[in-house]
């Protein structure tokens, strides 16, 4: 097709350079995309060649001693980013099924854009709000709920301040959801009327009709949304900083303090001076980088092979 | 912060600083409204709550220091900077000097490793958290404080007297440093825990920095006649804005450092000591 276009003597000039044009912006995005992996690469070498892979599972992070190691903030962002997901996933299917089954035939826009609209918040803006509002929440309500409930675990251990991996976790799961509710929204859409009649005709209940000619069909959509809103997850930066206490420690305590490897990049890069200090931010980067790449090509995979199914 | 000699080698050109004005580190808390606001330190009792050894509000090395307070039985929640910062290097150099402890296990430094707490980024970050956390403490520039309105400690210094961080004490921290600076010497060097009986502890001077070329400066008269307007009549601005003034033998000798007046008849201390000897 593309070969034809180019080639073709009967096509407009005017086409033709377009195609030009369309390729050339194809082209620069794939050389932007090489340009940035060669760039932190470069930018960490020191990192690299000092640290090499045990960077990854070093837990130590001394300005000082100029020591480094990324593992604190791989579990920071790993553990408040698979919280977030928890929390907000079943919300977010429900919503969906409200707003594609249950609500009014009017309102269904309404909601619809409304939960886009979340998505276009600024992250300050819901950092501002979890360090004023949701922090001592958690301080004076969640925690002493959860003192009481799971009293031996090891995964509330006080004192709570309001800051910590909860918080973020509650604050990202607020920030993903736009992402989950909009895909559910769109897989259930996507399944055909005819099915959901089916369902009913066999004297399903409204619930029932929902998870045999919905849920379990959508399901793999549902997930590829889930991996979607993971991706942003794993890369927020500003509201996470403003709430997670930035301590480059791993603590057992949902409601100690943390690091995410956005947090540090963010908080630490504008002042930094020593090149081997640098030099591993750029390296917890390139590892962010690398995971939400992957993340994200799962993803795409999931919602691709969902969506085939779909159409069979 | 001065530049450290291997930063300086990092530059293009080289530069000459010179000190500007005083700024205080202050410890900031936040108890409640109808908490006790006064609230009386020193420096082995900072490094230990920032060490982990003090952990509660009402721990005895804190009611000893505040006779007759009552502190409620609350977890301090310690705040400290999560980016690297002048302030966090002033703060950690005064608890480097007053604790063994401290100097042996994090040490002084623009970052360091942290044994514990909360990091806010900026000074308004730290603010930021201390305001709206009871029982949180931390440390932010003098400004900071006073701007939003936060409590802050009295600190006993080196010669056992109990020190609130107003302008003058603040200024006086600078001045066992200078009267051992001569008219040849840099002028930089560490202020905080001196031995004056009136100083603040945790002070630092804030330093400008120029291109050290002869000849741009003699030639920018611009920049001259502004140096000199500054040295000479900003120390009312420098007050309003919570920092305080040099003392005025060093602004003399950052003047003649620059070359704006000719070399002043100052015999440094420590040569009129050793003409002594």
């Amino acid at each position: 097709m593309l070969q034809l276009v180019s080639n073709n003597p009967e096509f407009h000039i005017s086409d033709k350079r377009f195609y030009r044009l369309a390729q050339g912006v194809g082209w620069s995005v794939v050389i932007l995309f090489g340009a940035l992996i060669l760039s932190l690469i470069f930018s960490s070498q020191e990192s690299i060649v000092k640290f090499g892979i045990g960077f990854l599972w070093d837990t130590s992070w001394d300005p000082i001693e100029e020591y480094y190691g990324a593992l604190t903030f791989a579990y920071g962002t790993l553990i408040t980013s698979i919280l977030a997901l928890a929390i907000s996933a079943p919300p977010c299917i429900a919503l969906a099924l409200f707003t594609t089954e249950i609500c009014h035939q009017k309102f269904r826009g309404i909601l619809a854009f409304l939960i886009e609209m979340l998505a276009a918040i600024p992250s300050i803006i819901y950092g501002t709000w979890a360090l004023f509002i949701l922090a001592p929440l958690v301080r004076e309500v969640i925690f002493p709920i959860c003192n009481k409930c799971l009293p031996a675990w090891g995964i509330v251990q006080g004192p709570s301040f309001g800051l910590g991996i909860l918080t973020s976790s509650l604050i990202l799961a607020i920030m993903v959801s736009p992402i989950i509710a909009t895909i559910c929204i769109e897989v259930f859409k996507a399944v055909p009327v005819n099915q959901r009649y089916a369902a009913l005709a066999l004297d399903a209940t409204r619930w029932e009709m929902f998870k045999i000619a919905l849920l379990k069909p959508g399901a793999k959509g549902i997930l590829g949304g889930m991996i979607l809103g993971l991706g942003r997850a794993l890369g927020e930066t500003m509201a996470v900083a403003m709430v997670i206490g930035n301590a480059p420690e791993i603590s057992a305590s949902l409601f100690g303090p943390g690091a995410t490897m956005a947090s540090v990049i963010a908080n630490e890069y504008a002042e930094a001076v020593d090149d081997l200090h640098l030099s591993s931010l750029n390296y917890v980067a390139l590892i962010l980088f690398l995971i939400t790449f992957l993340v994200n090509i799962l993803a795409k995979k999931i919602v691709k092979r969902a969506s085939g199914m779909a159409k069979q | 912060m001065p530049l450290k000699p291997k930063e300086r080698k990092k530059l293009k050109y080289p530069v000459i600083q010179v000190p500007v004005v005083i700024g205080a580190v202050v410890v900031t808390f936040y108890l409640g409204s109808d908490a006790p606001q006064n609230l009386v330190l020193d420096g082995s009792t900072i490094a230990d709550i920032y060490l982990g050894k003090i952990s509660k509000w009402n721990d005895p090395a804190i009611l000893d220091l505040n006779p007759g307070v009552k502190f409620p039985d609350l977890g301090i929640m310690v705040v400290r900077r999560a980016d690297s910062s002048g302030t966090t290097a002033i703060f950690t150099k005064y608890l480097s000097s007053v604790s063994s402890d401290w100097k042996s296990s994090v040490g002084a430094g623009k970052s360091v490793k942290w044994k514990l707490g909360f990091g806010g980024k900026g000074n308004d970050g730290v603010t930021g958290i201390v305001k709206q956390t009871k029982g949180a403490l931390g440390y932010v520039e003098l400004a900071y404080a006073l701007n939003s309105k936060l409590s802050y400690a009295h600190l006993k210094n080196s010669r056992g007297r109990v020190i609130e961080p107003k302008i003058e004490n603040v200024s006086i921290a600078a001045q066992s440093l200078v009267s051992k600076l001569g008219v040849d010497d840099e002028l930089i060097g560490d202020i905080s825990n001196s031995n004056k009986a009136t100083a603040y502890p945790i002070a630092s001077m804030t330093y400008l920095l120029l291109p050290q070329l002869e000849a741009k400066i003699k030639s920018d008269l611009q920049l001259r006649k502004f140096i000199q307007w500054a040295y000479s009549n900003g120390d009312a601005q420098a007050v309003k804005l919570h920092y305080a003034p040099l003392p005025n033998k060093l602004k003399t000798l950052v003047l003649n450092k620059l070359g704006l007046i000719k070399k002043p008849e100052i015999k440094a201390e420590k040569d009129a000591a050793i003409s002594i000897q």
